[in-house]
This record gives structure tokens, sequence and C-alpha cells, in this order.
């Protein structure tokens, strides 16, 4: 136990220290923002109140509501034969990114779920307030050794594009979800048990991301790892690796930009830990495919994007994600 | 740069706060609560259904299942240090039926709290509750007999009923099948032990009462360590061949699937 809190906190103490050091760094504005968002974690946008969702394309700043729809479909009882429930996972969050320094910035989450699992006879409704987060982000983008020629061409008047950066940049966050959103012990025994509106724990996130763009088109990828704590009820829900990839290119639409993607996104959940003890076969995988576009109409912008499984294996198998739908809408400050 | 330092130390301290948790393990457990125990009963990872659906028996032969009924008793519960505790006989016999939902749970009460890592218990009824002759069985022979569950008073208790219909290749007829198992008076013994592991704990407290979930694989009973076809015979009754063998696989149909804490 003491070994386990030792490096949680020495590899914490080292994310620190690099912010740290970091910040004495080149300091600079950015070239293009990315699409760069971690998807949902599965218990979900449900249960870990999900969403440490953040950044869009060119916004430094900005308030928005993004809607995530995420269908799961899991199995009523313990046999072959069981009936299945189809579940339905619907967040509707307020989130917002403010920047606090040129290279940090602190993003905010907010959700409401409503959730609602359907079986043969009844219906199962739950919904509220989930699982509020807040994570801080430092960014470096990396410097040309020398500056070349400047290319000036087709230069948009929307985008602030600075020659001397190289395009790549990486971000550390650093963050915690609070436990603001109900847990109900009960629905632990189902074969679900990431049906619930929040954790009841407080968890922290620690996550990486990698950006190439060039011009209007690049590559995101972000990593994260979410150690989740251990609620009132002895519950702690498995600590979760995620990861994010996408490859985007832009189009001008006027003075609008429209720019569309395709990517993988995925997550691996160790076992839920209940009283001590690993609960056998709750842990497992997904793997998605994700297509989707991201609008930038003005001030607003518009994203859209779709994901479906690849592979997966939850719960032994007993729970699969069928579909997930985002949708958000932003507001620039 | 001060915004961030005071940034990093609000989220250290919320980290360590997450990371925490206290070590409440090794105290003593102290007063009793109650544990329960499901008996669900499968075909080969599947539920039963009765009358309705069709299984395969030894590959050969098809059965439909109207009736299961089995006599549990004498449950101990386990603990990983080995420490036993017996729950009082006469609260420790039950009929489990299939066609009867609530007969599927067995509530034990007055339970010492403690983790337990093992049930043990036994299908039917033990030579010695049956030798204290009727008068020893209180209310349970009333209920043995209303369910079907004695021959007579002679022959003694039906540990098992299972019946059905079948069909067999070299009897497409459909025809009644029915196996009785049960120790044979004092002469044959076929009360048999069984032990199961719980995949995890089952922690009894004050406060917490734990749902053990059993399954049978009835499918085992023919088809078990112990092949027993119906097309070459049907009808098992006071067979001091053939019921040893179902008692055996009767014994070995037992596993936890999960307990609910």
């Amino acid at each position: 136990m003491n070994l386990y809190k030792m490096n949680d906190f020495r590899s914490f103490s080292l994310l620190l220290f690099a912010i740290l050091i970091s910040q004495y760094a080149t300091a600079g504005p950015c070239t293009l923002n990315l699409l760069h968002f971690d998807d949902c974690d599965f218990c979900g946008c449900a249960t870990t109140g999900g969403n440490f969702g953040y950044g869009t394309l060119g916004n430094s700043n900005f308030v928005g509501l993004r809607y995530s729809y995420q269908q799961f479909e899991s199995k009523d009882g313990i046999f072959d034969n069981s009936p299945t429930s189809k579940e339905h996972f619907n967040t509707y969050q307020l989130w917002m990114k403010i920047p606090v320094t040129p290279k940090v910035h602190i993003t905010g989450t907010m959700p409401f779920q409503d959730l609602n699992r359907v079986y043969d006879d009844r219906i199962e409704s739950l919904n509220g307030i989930g699982d509020i987060s807040f994570i801080g982000w430092y960014t470096i983008n990396f410097k040309k050794k020398e500056t070349t020629e400047n290319t000036e061409e087709e230069v948009n008047p929307n985008l602030v594009i600075m020659p001397e950066y190289t395009g790549h940049s990486l971000r550390f966050g650093l963050g915690v979800k609070l436990p603001t959103g109900a847990f109900e012990e009960v629905l632990t025994d189902r074969v679900n048990p990431g049906f619930q509106v929040g954790t009841g724990s407080t968890d922290a996130v620690f996550s990486l991301g990698y950006s190439y763009s060039r011009k209007m088109e690049g590559v995101s990828i972000t990593g994260s790892y979410f150690l989740k704590g251990e609620n009132k009820n002895d519950y702690r829900f498995g600590n979760q690796i995620s990861y994010n990839a996408k490859v985007f290119k832009g189009f001008l639409l006027g003075t609008n930009v429209i720019a569309p993607f395709v990517g993988v996104s995925g997550d691996f959940f160790q076992n839920i830990v209940q009283y001590r003890d690993e609960l056998p076969d709750t842990n497992g995988y997904m793997h998605l495919g994700t297509v989707g576009a991201e609008f930038n109409l003005n001030r607003l912008v518009i994203g859209v994007d779709v994901g479906l499984p690849l592979a997966q294996h939850l719960f032994d198998g007993d729970v699969k994600i069928k579909q997930r739908f985002l949708f958000y809408l932003n507001y620039t400050l | 740069m001060k915004v961030l330092n005071y940034m990093a130390i609000a989220m250290m301290a919320v980290a360590l706060v997450a990371c925490d948790s206290d070590d409440n393990t090794n105290t003593e457990l102290t007063g009793e609560g109650t544990t329960r125990i499901e008996f669900d009963n499968s075909y080969s990872g599947s539920d039963l259904l009765l009358q309705t659906a069709f299984y395969s028996a030894n590959g050969t032969e098809k059965i439909v299942i109207d009736t299961l009924k089995y006599i549990v008793s004498n449950i101990q519960l386990e603990t990983e240090d080995g420490t036993l505790f017996t729950v009082p006989e006469d609260a420790s016999i039950f009929i489990v039926n299939e066609a009867d939902e609530d007969s599927r749970f067995i509530t034990i009460e007055n339970v010492p709290a403690a983790d337990y890592v093992k049930v043990h218990y036994g299908i039917g009824v033990d030579q010695d509750k049956y030798l204290q002759g009727a008068d020893g069985q209180g209310d349970f022979l009333n209920q043995a007999t209303a369910q079907g569950m004695m021959w007579s008073w002679q022959a003694g208790y039906k540990f098992i009923r299972f019946e059905g219909r079948f069909t067999a290749e070299a009897q497409p007829e459909e025809t009644a099948f029915a196996i009785h198992m049960g120790s044979h008076g004092s002469s044959l013994d076929n009360y048999k032990e069984v032990t199961v592991n719980l995949p995890v704990s089952a922690k009894v407290r004050t406060d917490i009462t734990p749902e053990i979930h059993v399954v049978a694989d009835v499918s085992q009973l023919l088809s078990g360590e112990d092949k027993l076809y119906l097309e070459e015979k049907s009808q098992i009754h006071v067979d001091p061949d053939k019921s040893p063998k179902v008692a055996t696989n009767a014994s070995k149909m037992f596993t936890v699937d999960h307990v609910h804490n």
C-alpha cells in the first residue's frame, strides 16, 4: 500500500517538476490549436463523469456545450441465454477552456447525466449532475532551430500562424475529478456497474498529448491515466488508460474552416476493487474507430464525432459498446 | 508563475487525497450479520428453462425437463484460516425447487462477522438426521412430503427429483424419464458433501449482507463424470447401481459464479 502510494506520488511529483521546469522554456502563442480531446471514459461519460474533453480547433478559450451519447448492450444475468439490456448514456456537458498564461490553460467540465437501461420488461432510469472535473494543462510549442524562408500562401485571417514554430507541440495535463455525482451502491451488483451518474470518488488524471500541424492539416494524440480513488462504499473503479489519436485536414469555406478527421480511441480498464478485493472479470478494453468533423463559423465551433467499436472485451464480454456519438458547440470568448 | 504554483499545490493536495486510502482491514470484527445463498440452476451455461427448452444429454439424447428439486442441508461457512461456522441444523435444511423462485434463495442469519471463502453443504439428508426417526425431522418431514421428496419413511428422502421427457436415436417417440436419487433407508448412503470456493470472500458484517450466487449445472446429472443414458434406463428410483452415480454427478455440478458484498 505504501509503495503504491509512493509510486503515485513520485510520478506525480515528476510531472509537476517537469511542468515547473518547462515553464522557463520558450514562451510563445500557439499555432493552430488542434482537434485534441480525450473522449469519454466508459463507466463512462457515465461514471467517471467522463469526458476530460478539452481543446478544439483554433480556439484558445471557449465555453461550450457538449452532448455525448453512448450505447451499450449488457447482459441481464449470468448465463449464455440471459436476456440483454440496452443502455443509453446521454451526457450533457458544460465545458470551458480558460487560458491562465500563454502556455497554461485550465479545462473544466460539468456533466449532467441521463441514463436509461431498457430491459425486456422494464426500464431503469437515472439522471442528475455528474462528476465535475478540472484539468490544468501545460503546452510546449517547439521552435524551429533557424527561421527558413517564409512562404506566405493562403493565410487565413482567422488563424494565427507563427512560422518560427515547427508545428510540433506537447501537452501535459494534471487534473482532478470530484465526487459531485451521486453513486448508488445498489447498482454495483448489476452486470454493468458503469451505469452510475458518478463514481463517488475523487480521481486524479494525468495526461500527455502530442500534436503536429502544418498549415491546416495535422495529427493529435492524447493519452491519459485515471487514478481512481475509493469511494465511501469501499468501492473503487479500475484505473484506466485512455488514448485518442486523430488525423485531420482543414478546408476553407469562405472565411470559415471545416476540418474532417479520422482516428482511433480506446480505453483499458483494470479490475474494480470492492472491500479491497479485486472483482474478477471487471477489467477490459475497447477500441473505437472515429470519424467526424469540426466547423469553425466565426466565433462558433461545431463538432461532430462518431465512434464505432473495432475491438472490445468488457466485463468478460458481458458488456458491449455499440456506438458513440459526440456533438459539441463552443463559443470562443 | 505564481498562479501555476498555487495550481500545482492545489492539485497535489487533491491528488494526495485521491491516493490516500485508510487501512482498516486489520480491525477486529465483531457482531453478527446475515448472508444469502442463491441457487441458480442452469444447463451447460444456459439458464434452465422448465418444460420448454430442449437440451442435449450425452450428445445422443434430447431432453425436456419438467421438474427439478433437490435438498440442500448442513450448511457451513469457512474463513481463510479454516474457521468454520456451522448453521444450526434446524435452520440448515432446504428444498430448492426450480419452479418456485423463492425457494432458490436461502437466508442464513446470525452469522459471525468474518470474510468467508468457502461454503460447504450437503445434497440430501445425512444418516445421522435420518436415524433420528420421524420425530427428529421436525417440520421438514411435512415439507418434504408435500414436495414429493419422500418415498416412504422406510425408504427415506428423495434427495433429487429430476423429471422430464426424452428422445433418443433408437427411441424417437417422446418418453417420460424420472430420476429420483436418495439414500436407500440406512442400507445405501447417497448423501454427498459439496464444497464450493468463492471467487471473492463473502464479507459478513452487521451492515453487509453478502449474496453468494451458486450455479448448478444440471447437465452434469446425466452427462457428468458418470454417464447415464436414459435410453438404457429412464426410471431411476431405488437403484443401487445408478443412483450412486447420480449422487456423485450431483455433488460436482455446483460452482460459485460471483459474490455480491
